[in-house]
């Protein structure tokens, strides 16, 4: 299958979006939602680590493509060959040191502790025992790790610090920078003044590219001895604290004043609304092409093993097909999606909402392929007889007599199965795709505002599945009539 | 009589741990109409189900129009044969019309147009005309069996099998199949037939083939197979359904 697959893709790939010419370009991954460092501001993505590579881009002839992902999969992306540059706030640490390079540092950070204003906990001795919260990946996970306990491990540090505020941790362990911009937003939280520990932030870059770290170190170095260095983080700091102020909710309003403020806040201002209909159009294109080729490959598997099963023809064939379906079934879809993107691909640049499409697909299609065997075992075995005693061929049974009434049968069963993968596809964040549930972390990452947000993302799933429902109900009764 | 369309030798078809046709030699000539009689579990319908292949033969050989059918292509072959069955096995996702066009379209023997025009010729025929355009579950029993008669009719078929055509009708249905039945082998049309409508196979049959137990046990003439049978076995049989 994946050999398959690759093929599949790769000619697919060729077809729809040609070669890209990478030559002059660099590719930077980075978690955009680790303020100063990294943040989505409006359509683009700033901060101190976008800032820096896009100034030594540029003194080296490179353009720069900057790609959101999880932190999980940044220095994933650069081993594999996906991006050529991690640069995300992240820890030089010996683990790390044996997957990549680390250029020269560019900062010393502290790991800070968050606690409510009421907290028990004065320092790092109160953490034992108590329910604490990372960024999954991060150097705070693994000293946490280490050192205190299991900590809960949250893919985006604002999830983690709205988990805070509701209750549902009592610390959270983070880099110092973006700790102090979340304090200064949220007036019920505070930090503990000594650090939990230290650490050195580097860029990430494959250990096949050493001209490419050559490169950087020898531009870094002269920017930390001009002091250019030092400029760029003191202003994107800055920059940040006046953004924390005017983010501040005061306390003395009305409930409904509150909720109108959020609103304000979370889709009006900075057309963040535009998050969400964006990623509300990625999601209705992952969903309506990964339906179109699973019904494709759900069609021709399930006549397949049918076939064989009827004649016993065809058992290479079906050997495949069963095997494709123990896989597919047997493994989570947000796996299948990453080791697509993440091994399948790992060398080609290929456009993100293609992977998606193919991962969801060829996922669907092992569910849709069962559904409708089931639907062409309930065909009357006579229906069968009846074709093919006047003459016509198997597949031309199939196609005009079996199929049409099998479908029939499994279309509630099949409209069941397209609601969940369009829920399914929420998923796709993993790879860093800005779909509708991404478009959602996006908002909740600027405002830090849980609420909101996911409501908003929760009613637009809704919608569309109730006109779903919809829509298969009026396809059925027209079916129907026909008896 | 003239031709051979069917001529079958030491036909034998066994299923796992049954042998339900026994080693069965028989001819069927152009124009006649064979009638296949015997108790249940006899292995009539099996051995017309070889006839066009629906069963594969374990053993022995069938021949078409001279030709081992081992050795034709099975959809050629089927598209000169018609078969009707005990539950009809009318499409119910087509209308009545398109029941019948779609074999001969499909298989390329006519063009959507004259396989149209042969439809409602036949449709006129059975007085059904005004159902064209219905879908089959808005047909009674025997409505929907004569329209499965002459959906197999439509292919221009050299010989019908019928697999219990009444088996499954209410009794009143019964007549109607029967006499469109009638009236094809009056009109000289090939027909093999299992059934258990003795009376009428007597009346209409060119020759009775007894069955039991997977084997011909007699056969002949309406008169010598059922009026003056000799076996004790055949005896006992039409002395309970008669």
């Amino acid at each position: 299958m994946r050999l398959f697959s690759t093929i599949l893709l790769t000619v697919a790939t060729l077809f729809f979006y040609g070669c890209e010419d990478s030559a002059k370009k660099l590719v930077m991954v980075t978690t955009a939602t680790f303020p100063p460092y990294e943040y989505v501001s409006g359509d683009k993505i700033d901060g101190i680590d976008p800032e820096i590579i896009i100034r030594i881009s540029e003194r080296l002839g490179y353009s720069v493509e900057i790609q959101d992902m999880s932190f999980d999969s940044v220095l994933a992306a650069v081993q594999s060959g996906k991006a050529d540059i991690a640069a995300s706030g992240i820890t030089v640490t010996e683990e790390r040191k044996k997957k990549v390079d680390f250029t020269t540092p560019y900062v010393i950070a502290e790991q800070l502790i968050i606690v409510k204003n009421d907290s028990p906990i004065k320092s790092a001795a109160d953490l034992m025992k108590k329910r604490i919260g990372v960024q999954h990946g991060t150097t705070g996970d693994s000293y946490v790790t280490e050192n205190i306990g299991e900590p809960e491990r949250y893919k985006e540090a604002p999830t983690a610090v709205a988990a805070l505020i509701a209750g549902k941790l009592d610390a959270v362990v983070i880099d110092s920078e973006p700790a102090k911009v979340y304090v200064s937003r949220n007036p019920g939280l505070k930090l503990l003044k000594k650090p939990l520990t230290y650490e050195e932030y580097a860029f990430a870059v494959s250990k096949d590219n050493p001209e490419l770290l050559k490169k950087i170190n020898t531009e870094l170095i002269k920017m930390q001895q001009s002091g250019e260095l030092e400029s760029i983080i003191k202003h994107y700091k800055e920059i940040n604290s006046e953004s924390s102020q005017n983010g501040a909710i005061s306390d003395n309003k009305t409930f409904l004043e509150r909720i109108k403020d959020s609103f304000q806040t979370n889709f009006a201002k900075n057309n963040r609304y535009m998050y969400l209909v964006k990623g509300f159009i990625v999601t209705l294109e992952v969903t309506f092409f990964a339906v179109i080729l699973g019904i494709i490959i759900g069609f021709t598997v399930a006549v397949i093993r049918s076939c064989a099963d009827q004649t016993g023809k065809l058992k290479i064939a079906d050997m495949l097909c069963k095997i494709y379906l123990t896989v597919i079934r047997g493994t989570p879809v947000v796996v299948q999606l990453m080791i697509i993107y993440f091994v399948i691909f790992s060398s080609v640049n290929v456009d993100k909402v293609l992977v998606a499409i193919v991962a969801f697909g060829i996922n669907s299609g092992a569910y849709v392929a069962e559904i409708i065997r089931g639907g062409i075992m309930a065909v009357d075995k006579g229906q069968m007889e009846a074709g093919r005693s006047l003459g016509l061929s198997y597949i031309q049974s199939m196609k005009s007599i079996i199929l049409p009434q099998a479908f029939k049968n499994v279309l509630p069963a099949l409209g069941n199965e397209f609601i969940v993968l369009l829920k399914e596809t929420s998923v796709s964040g993993y790879i860093a795709l800005q779909d509708l549930t991404k478009g959602g972390d996006i908002i909740r990452s600027q405002t830090y505002d849980a609420f909101l947000p996911l409501i908003a993302v929760a009613l637009i799933y809704l919608a569309v599945v109730i006109f779903l429902s919809y829509m298969l109900g009026i396809l059925e009764k027209r079916l129907k009539k026909n008896e | 009589m003239n031709e051979n369309i069917f001529e079958i030798r030491n036909l034998t078809k066994k299923f796992s741990h049954v042998t339900a046709v026994n080693n069965v030699s028989t001819d069927i000539k152009r124009g006649e109409a064979v009638f296949i009689v015997g108790p249940s579990g006899s292995g009539k319908s099996t051995f017309l189900r070889c006839l066009n292949l629906l069963e594969t033969p374990s053993g022995g050989k069938i021949f078409f129009k001279g030709q081992d059918v081992e050795k034709l292509n099975i959809n050629k072959f089927r598209q000169q044969l018609g078969m009707v069955f005990q539950h009809f096995n009318l499409f119910p996702n087509m209308t009545i019309h398109d029941n019948i066009v779609l074999a001969p379209v499909k298989t390329e023997l006519a063009t959507a147009k004259e396989a149209s025009k042969t439809a409602d010729l036949l449709l006129k025929r059975i007085g059904l005309y005004d159902k064209r355009n219905s879908y089959p579950n808005q047909l009674s029993g025997g409505q929907k069996q004569r329209v499965a008669i002459i959906r197999a009719l439509a292919m221009n078929p050299d010989v019908l099998l019928f697999d219990e055509p009444t088996s499954a009708l209410d009794p009143e249905m019964v007549g109607e199949v029967l006499t469109l039945m009638k009236e094809l082998a009056n009109d000289g049309m090939t027909m093999a037939v299992v059934t258990h409508e003795i009376g009428f196979a007597a009346g209409v049959a060119d020759r009775i083939i007894f069955m039991d137990q997977g084997q011909i046990i007699t056969s002949g003439t309406p008169e010598t197979v059922i009026e003056n049978p000799v076996n004790p076995r055949v005896k006992e049989f039409f002395s309970k359904v008669l």
